[in-house]
């Protein structure tokens, strides 16, 4: 480490907001994905303005050092891990919402406010923030923005790119520029907000948004069902799908998750459930009563069980089935490889039929939950980190998913990102002229390489 | 193991390593975590702690001053135990980090004399009671209230307002042997009503003793030993876990009930643990365990008291201890006896169960994050517009009498038992 970086950022920030000891920098050597060998970083700043994060980056700047930008640290796809040492530089404490504009429906908030208290201050006033990333009550706006994180209520709602509209950006050369702004139109130049969103951190670091809200639903219905087959529920999926009815969730949970789910949490989930439909339909109360009987009958003639939650209590009920996947995968498992490789809905059976061959090939435990209704699926790959052959079994297995999700004329990921995870993969999706304009546009904002480096667009 | 030398076996944090590697760093807990909501910064958080705890386990963290204060900076609130969809047992993983650094480098000075005198009764009774005469050339009263600042500030001690120390420690004589009586109750006091509140002594005396049990305190009020084993002092505190079954040897009681939840979970689960490996003690350990309860557990559950005798006319909103409500499952009984004293309104406070950030002696080592922790409760208390705070511990009592005071409000905190004897009392006269 250099004296010099340390004692030149100590001069910008305050004493406490460079973290220089072992035992701090050790907690900023990881994120939240499995089985990523993270770097200890040489030094973490936690600035506490725009104008503290542009003193960081013409430092590293001059220096040429690396700079990661961290929010909370839950990505799973290595996002935030400083792959080559430098300066960690967390926007986790620029926490205020600093407008909330009822009357245009938006708020402006900085890069450490926590999606989850965003959504709750909008619902004071009748409003919600969609995306809802299965993080969202530790993840922050600026980490969220920098992923494009999806969500539950995908296929209704959208992702975090639907919703930002606004930015202010660090750039590498320690420039701050503000795009875009409240409207929900805009077509001033290039769409250089777009251009940042799912960024993550390699072109420049956010500071600050505008992001859309939307009416919260004034009702909802929610409903499970259970199949004996996964290709009725699948079917039952293309069905709902096909009535033109848009559920807020649309949600698959396999047979193998069915099973972890019941030795964890013994919730009386029937024992030869091949499938599990999680779902809610929302909006006004005439059609979510229209909606909810439609999706109910199209479960039923897809001979699924069908239990729809009368009140709060029963919906609180239904969903920890759901909520309860991923606390199963973590105790039956030490390492869980949570894969979210997405294919048009359509394909979706085909996909689910791709991987219980590749796990089957593998001798490998592989459950998947996913949103069946846009096609993102989980494929979850339950390992232990430290049995070296079941490892490279476990990454051979993604890589033939990455493969059969290209294949069925999908992608390799729905809302993590790419990272330094799947950077080896980028070029099966993108193609040789998709990696060279990414590479030609990373080059032109940030020519040093001192943003996120050790990620997908090197 | 030499201070800040390499690993080497480092045996108590070993004993937690299978509890270490469940954790798969999803970073939930920052949601919940008290410290970290302060610091925003991820040595503050459990993920991080128990990531520094994998570090010191793989030699790539040595066992130094800063790894010291990076498992000292916790409250051990387990709201994270909570909220971890992995179940990683994240207390006894600091806790055990906190042993294994006193294993390598030794106590303090200061802490090896204070917990010197802590594990021998005599001298803590003989030091207390020297204080609270001399407090006086050291406190000064704090405006209205009944607390006390510091006569020459020293550091960040300055900021606080303490309650001082009871010039009569809670005593108690001893049951009035009565024919045909119902239970015997062995009523652990505990340091801090002992020497601070001894009120709550008299009154949880009262409320136990009105619902017709017979009341016995143990030989010698001693400490329960966990501010040792917060500190790390693994040894004093497994000692103080021997004294203490050591002079209940031979007492006889149905029950032993304690008004401070951090003691009555040493009874409940620590002993227990601590004394598994001794023959001598273990059997006993997990007998006494058995019958150990929190006292508004005890009222309740077991004795099924009713409603007090008179009113008390109030609102009253109740903070959840983090030793009752996560350690010892305990937060329905003391709503219930508050709601049933006659003229009490109940009126929750937003998170009830969030930790007040007093901790024990983590008020003092780490004040500035304490208070300010001690901030969010005050505003979440002052905005319920209750008249009187409730809670069951005696340390957080102190905690939120501080913090309150701290804010500008002088709203009275009391322990749910002293509303109960209120209650009584207003009755009676």
């Amino acid at each position: 480490v250099s004296n010099d970086l340390i004692r030149a950022l100590q001069g910008a920030l305050r004493k406490k907001q460079v973290l220089t000891r072992a035992s701090d920098l050790l907690c900023y050597a990881y994120d939240a994905t499995a089985g990523e060998a993270g770097r200890v970083p040489d030094v973490v700043v936690l600035p506490a303005s725009t104008d503290e994060v542009e003193r960081v980056v013409c430092i590293a700047r001059d220096r040429g050092v690396p700079v990661y930008p961290r929010g909370a640290g839950t990505s799973l796809s290595g996002g935030a891990i400083p792959a080559r040492g430098g300066i960690v530089l967390s926007t986790a404490g620029m926490d205020a919402v600093l407008e909330l504009d009822v009357e245009n429906q938006c708020a402006i908030v900085q890069p450490g406010v926590i999606i989850q208290r965003l959504d709750d201050m909008a619902a004071e006033h009748g409003l919600m923030y969609p995306p809802d990333p299965g993080s969202v009550a530790v993840a922050t706006m600026g980490g969220s923005i920098a992923e494009c994180a999806g969500g539950l209520r995908g296929l209704k709602y959208g992702v975090t790119k639907h919703y930002v509209t606004g930015l202010e950006v660090v750039l590498a050369d320690g420039q701050v520029v503000r795009l875009g702004g409240k409207t929900t139109k805009n077509v001033t130049g290039y769409d250089l907000v777009g251009l940042f969103v799912g960024s993550e951190g390699t072109l420049g670091v956010i500071t600050e948004a505008t992001v859309r809200l939307v009416p919260a639903p004034e009702a909802r219905a929610t409903m499970t069902a259970v199949f004996a087959t996964t290709g009725e529920a699948t079917r039952a999926v293309a069905a709902i799908v096909a009535g033109k009815v848009v559920p807020a969730t649309l949600e698959f949970i396999d047979a193998t998750t069915l099973r972890l789910i019941e030795e964890y949490s013994h919730a009386g989930l029937p024992a030869d459930a091949a499938a599990l439909l999680l779902i809610e339909v929302d909006g006004s109360p005439e059609a979510v009563a229209r909606e909810a009987d439609f999706v109910e009958r199209v479960c039923r003639e897809h001979h699924g069980r069908v239990e729809r939650a009368a009140d709060d209590e029963a919906r609180e009920r239904l969903w920890a089935a759901r909520r309860a996947a991923y606390p199963a995968y973590a105790r039956h498992s030490r390492g869980t490889i949570v894969e979210d490789a997405t294919v048009p809905r359509s394909r979706v059976p085909e996909m689910l039929a791709a991987i219980e061959d590749i796990a089957r090939s593998h001798g490998l435990t592989i459950a998947t939950v996913g949103h069946a209704g846009d096609g993102n699926l989980h494929p979850t790959v339950l390992v232990d980190p430290d049995d070296a052959a079941l490892m490279e079994h476990a990454h051979t297995a993604i890589a033939e998913i990455f493969r059969a999700a290209l294949d069925l004329g999908g992608t390799l990921s729905g809302e993590h990102g790419i990272g330094s995870a799947k950077a080896p993969y980028l070029g099966w999706a993108l193609g040789e002229g998709g990696l060279d304009l990414t590479r030609r546009i990373k080059a032109a904002l940030d020519p040093q390489g001192i943003l996120n480096p050790g990620k997908f667009t090197e | 193991v030499s201070a800040d030398g390499p690993p080497g076996d480092l045996p108590t944090i070993r004993a937690v390593a299978d509890a270490v590697a469940i954790c798969n760093r999803c970073g939930s807990c920052q949601a919940v975590c008290p410290v970290y909501a302060e610091t925003h910064a991820e040595p503050g958080v459990a993920r991080g702690k128990v990531q520094l705890a994998a570090a010191v386990l793989s030699g790539d963290l040595l066992v130094d001053r800063d790894t010291a204060a990076a498992f000292a900076t916790c409250t051990t609130c387990m709201a994270c135990e909570e909220a971890c969809p992995s179940g990683v047992p994240v207390v006894d993983i600091v806790n055990a980090a906190r042993a294994q650094v006193v294993e390598a480098r030794g106590l303090p000075w200061v802490k090896r004399v204070v917990f010197g005198g802590v594990k021998r009764p005599g001298m803590l009774r003989a030091a207390a009671e020297a204080a609270a005469r001399l407090q006086g050339a050291a406190f000064k009263p704090a405006p209205d209230r009944e607390l006390r600042r510091l006569r020459f500030p020293y550091g960040l001690a300055a900021r606080r307002a303490y309650p001082p120390l009871a010039a009569r420690p809670f005593t108690h004589p001893g049951a009035q042997k009565k024919a045909g009586a119902g239970s015997r109750v062995l009523l652990f006091p505990g340091c801090m009503v002992t020497y601070v509140y001894p009120g709550i002594g008299d009154a949880s005396v009262e409320v136990l003793e009105r619902a017709g049990v017979e009341v016995v305190t143990p030989p010698e009020a001693a400490c329960c030993g966990v501010p040792l084993e917060a500190h790390g002092d693994l040894a004093g505190a497994t000692e103080l876990a021997r004294l203490q079954l050591d002079q209940l040897e031979g007492m006889e009681f149905d029950a032993l009930v304690a008004a401070c939840p951090t003691c009555t979970s040493s009874f409940v689960h620590r002993y227990p643990r601590l004394l598994a490996g001794e023959p001598r003690y273990a059997a006993r350990a997990q007998a006494l365990a058995a019958r150990s309860y929190d006292i508004t557990s005890y009222l309740v559950d077991v004795l099924h008291v009713g409603p007090p005798a008179g009113p008390l006319e109030a609102t009253v909103t109740y903070h959840d201890p983090c030793h009752l409500a996560r350690g010892l499952g305990v937060t329905r009984q003391p709503r219930e006896l508050l709601a049933s004293i006659p003229g009490v309104t109940l009126s929750e406070m937003r998170e009830p169960s969030r930790c007040c950030g007093g901790a024990g002696s983590f008020s003092l080592t780490h004040q500035e994050l304490s208070l300010a922790i001690g901030a969010r409760k005050a505003a979440d208390i002052v905005a319920t517009g209750a008249e009187v705070v409730a809670t069951s511990c005696p340390g957080c009592r102190m905690q939120l009498a501080d913090v309150l005071a701290q804010a500008g409000d002088s709203r009275p905190v009391v322990h749910t038992v002293e509303l109960l004897a209120a209650a009584n009392k207003g009755a009676a006269r």
